[in-house]
């Protein structure tokens, strides 16, 4: 009857230790997950993509009302 | 001392002992899928940095050639 309990409890400190290193695992893999997603995604690509698009947007239009008004001078 | 419930405690204990193997299988795929996103991840990221360093040899160019404007 004892030793049953025994094997029992032995097998679940074996088991509780396999889930601790999954644990682990995962909470690296969802570090790294979330840097890629805010550091490489949002910043490097997002951030640096969209103010290329809106600043090249802003001096384009800013050089056509120039040129416009520097024609209308004319 | 013989315990009474002996007999319902073994069967609690090999349910528990069930369910955390299935669980320990649920984390392992789990941590194999994840493996996998970041993987796929890794090309993206690489072109994430190409795009910084454009944008830093560029801003250091401006500055460096003494072209750089202020903003509108």
């Amino acid at each position: 009857m004892e030793s049953t309990k025994q094997r029992q409890y032995a097998y679940l400190a074996k088991q509780l230790d396999q889930l601790h290193a999954n644990l682990q695992i995962t909470k690296e893999e969802m570090e790294t997950m979330s840097s890629q997603c805010n550091t490489h995604l949002i910043g490097q690509l997002g951030k640096v993509n969209a103010s290329w698009f809106i600043a090249s947007n802003r001096f384009l239009i800013h050089e056509f009302f120039q040129n416009e008004k520097t024609g209308e001078e004319k | 001392m013989e315990n009474p419930f002996e007999r319902q405690q073994k069967n609690i204990l090999s349910r528990i002992i069930v369910n955390v193997e299935r669980l320990n299988q649920s984390v392992i795929t789990l941590n194999q899928e994840l493996a996998n996103v970041n993987k796929k991840n890794k090309n993206i990221e690489i072109i994430g940095q190409i795009c910084e360093n454009y944008h830093n040899s560029t801003q250091f160019n401006l500055d460096a050639t003494g072209n750089r404007k202020p903003p509108f």
